[in-house]
């Protein structure tokens, strides 16, 4: 529970980055919006104003999936022992953070992890399930139920499962969550294949789609980074991404010499230098999103960052949506409330139904 | 279960904070009786209308600060209480002329339902393992264990409390007639205390490996609103399970359901016949309740007057000579957070002034 209190205090710093900024420097740096991109096929710039999809209001008529919650604790996990952050970290003008040599920013500790499942009506148990994997779960289960008992009975979307996990706590460099989403590897989709899922399956007697094309994953700010990440390192798992306010900019740590800008990397360097991988991905930036006005050497820029990613996606013939959401905040909920019903249409739009 | 386990929690904590408007307005031109404040005593005070947090709220860096846990239990694994859902419908939608729902046999207003049921332990750094601990269990867990945290923490340093064990349980969910939570905590019987004693407790030792005092003196139980009732009904059938009750805004009205023959107005016959006609118990309580709490002005017949039911209350544990303290808050409403954070660290103080500080 007082994790709970240093996780709401993060998300808070995360979604006041310029204030942080300007509290640890005292300066104020020069501004560098990033434009909207170019309007093109795949490309859209919407809003304001916003409006909520009527996928999300409840509709007594369709049938109403399960909501199940457990928990998962350090103790029994062996990919993810636990960390908390050990010391304070020194930030440079743009929000990079840095600590003295010799130093560690982590020592182990402990975490409770909350897990919701989503279990539509429609799933006959002992059939392979198609899921989805669902990042910060607590922030999106109560959003997405409606939606999914909607779009499932009017058949716009395959009876799935989802799997809502929350990270192990608070938030960037060195914390647990940062360690579990912001790391350029294939950690995290281990941990997803060989502790989640099986946790979920022995809870509740389901099971999960080898298929990629019925394995989705998707989340908002870091768990977006995250949700791109299982895809490019295990694309035989997942094919489809979901992904708001994605954090593709250097937020990783430790830092990997392999990747020494975290996730910017993505867009500056791994995704045009490597082969063209069969991931389809659903992607939005605010336009006010986290440190929207810093220079590109901050590599810290959101909408930048993003913008960046759709370019590389177009440069490589990727299957992509880009969303450009004019006044939007970071993983603004006004943005995901309109869009998200058409984003998972769009992600299955192929799929069995 | 219902299908939508946090949305009904979560509409069961807005009916717990709002239950009048969850209910069909009554008729406002029904006569008004609003409940006068107590004569004050040497146990009975008044206290508000201007409320300020205790200190003991403010987080202290410098003491020992205890480890919060939490677990969940699931319904499907409990004896005693495999879980029930109202069964929305004419039935449940029934009130009085008051607005107060009314109690229905078990088959008709309920069906089985599943529950998931979140348990919050604390536990003090000074706590050594192994040896038998006090504690106090704490109904609707999740409302109280952040706030008692930082209280914990610093009145245990300062040895103003022993080094307890917080065991700070939610309930099965929804309120009032027909739901769990109101089987669990309206119910006049001993059928809570047991489940604390032979599920509750049991998986709280085997989780942690903490061991609990057996010591009547060393447990506790606290709670508000119906949580309180129910804390006082644990100590009430079993009075050598606790010796100490603290209660804010007790439910000592007819709320059980269904209705019990021997205790036909339900928690309103505590202070009606069950206190006055019972040999004194052993405990000790703390209770509270507030000047504008639910149902203030309501006449007496509807037996679901707060105020009412908790001056009731003083004054049978007064006659009968138990050892109370009885608090009445001005302007305040229904387990009043204002009159919590003021109160509590003194409550606390109170109600363990005789047992041994670490």
């Amino acid at each position: 529970m007082r994790k709970l209190a240093v996780f709401f205090s993060a998300a808070f710093l995360a979604t006041l980055p310029a204030l942080a900024q300007a509290l640890a420097t005292g300066a104020s740096p020069p501004k560098f919006s990033a434009p909207p991109p170019p309007v093109t096929a795949e490309n859209s710039i919407i809003g304001p104003a916003y409006a909520d999809a009527p996928e999300a209001t409840a509709d007594p008529a369709a049938p109403q999936g399960d909501v199940r919650e457990f928990i998962l604790y350090s103790e029994d996990s062996k990919i993810y022992p636990g960390i908390v952050r050990a010391q304070e970290m020194q930030r440079d003008a743009h929000g990079n953070y840095s600590i003295p040599a010799g130093t560690s920013l982590s020592k182990p500790g402990r975490y409770e992890r909350h897990v919701y499942v989503y279990i539509p009506r429609q799933v006959v148990p002992g059939t392979p399930a198609p899921f989805m994997v669902v990042q910060d779960g607590h922030s999106y289960v109560k959003r997405m139920a409606n939606i999914m008992d909607n779009m499932i009975a009017a058949k716009r979307l395959p009876p799935m499962i989802l799997v809502f996990a929350d990270s192990g706590g608070s938030d960037a460099q060195g914390s647990e969550r940062g360690l579990e989403y912001d790391t350029l590897s294939d950690r995290y989709a281990n941990w997803v294949e060989q502790e989640l899922l099986p946790a979920v399956s022995q809870r509740y007697g389901v099971t999960f789609t080898s298929d990629p094309e019925g394995r989705a994953t998707m989340g908002g700010s870091s768990g977006g980074v995250a949700a791109f990440t299982m895809a490019w390192y295990h694309p035989e798992r997942y094919h489809k991404v979901l992904s708001y306010s994605g954090t593709f900019v250097n937020q990783a740590w430790p830092p990997d010499p392999q990747t020494p800008r975290g996730g910017w990397e993505y867009h500056a360097t791994l995704i045009p230098k490597a082969a063209k991988k069969p991931i389809r991905i659903w992607m939005e930036v605010g336009e006010k999103d986290n440190r929207y006005d810093n220079p590109e050497e901050s590599w810290h820029n959101w909408p930048l960052a993003n913008n960046r990613m759709a370019a590389v996606f177009k440069n490589k013939g990727y299957d992509y949506r880009y969303v450009f959401a004019l006044r939007a905040g970071h993983v603004d909920n006004r943005a995901v409330m309109q869009t998200l019903p058409a984003a998972l249409e769009w992600l299955w739009r192929d799929y069995p139904r | 279960m219902k299908n939508r386990l946090i949305l009904s929690l979560l509409a069961g904590a807005v009916l717990t904070i709002l239950p009048a408007l969850a209910q069909p307005a009554p008729d406002p031109a029904l006569p008004k009786f609003p409940t006068p404040p107590p004569a004050t005593d040497a146990a009975t005070s008044i206290i508000g209308p201007n409320y300020a947090d205790a200190p003991e709220y403010v987080v202290n860096p410098n003491v020992p600060q205890g480890d919060v846990r939490e677990f969940i239990l699931y319904s499907d694994d409990s004896k005693i209480y495999p879980g029930i859902v109202r069964i929305e419908g004419d039935l449940a939608n029934k009130r009085d002329a008051y607005g107060n729902r009314l109690p229905f046999p078990a088959d008709q207003l309920s069906k089985p339902g599943r529950y998931e049921r979140h348990v919050y332990v604390y536990i003090p750094k000074q706590y050594v393992p192994g040896t038998p601990a006090p504690f106090m269990v704490v109904q609707d867990g999740h409302s109280y264990i952040n706030r008692m945290a930082p209280v914990l923490d610093n009145m245990i340093a300062a040895h103003r409390l022993p080094a307890m064990i917080i065991v700070a349980a939610d309930s099965g969910g929804s309120d009032a007639q027909g739901s769990e939570r109101g089987l669990e905590y309206d119910t006049l019987s001993d059928r809570y205390s047991n489940w604390v004693e032979q599920e509750l407790l049991p998986a709280v030792s085997k989780n942690y490996g903490v061991t609990f005092t057996t010591d009547p003196e060393g447990r506790a139980t606290m709670g508000g609103s119906s949580g309180a009732i129910c804390a006082w009904t644990m100590a009430w059938y079993h009075p050598e399970r606790y010796h100490k009750v603290l209660s804010y805004s007790g439910t000592f009205v007819n709320q059980a359901s269904p209705q019990d023959a021997n205790t036909p107005r339900g928690g309103w016959e505590y202070h009606e016949t069950l206190v006055p006609k019972t040999a004194k118990k052993p405990i000790r309580i703390w209770m509270e309740v507030g000047e504008r709490d639910l149902h203030f002005d309501d006449p007496e017949k509807t037996w679901h007057n707060w105020p009412l039911a908790n001056n009731r209350m003083a004054a049978a544990l007064k006659k009968k000579g138990y050892d109370y303290r009885y608090v009445f808050a001005m302007d305040a409403h229904h387990v009043d957070p204002r009159v919590v954070k003021q109160t509590l660290p003194a409550a606390l103080e109170w109600l363990w002034r005789d047992y041994p500080k670490s």
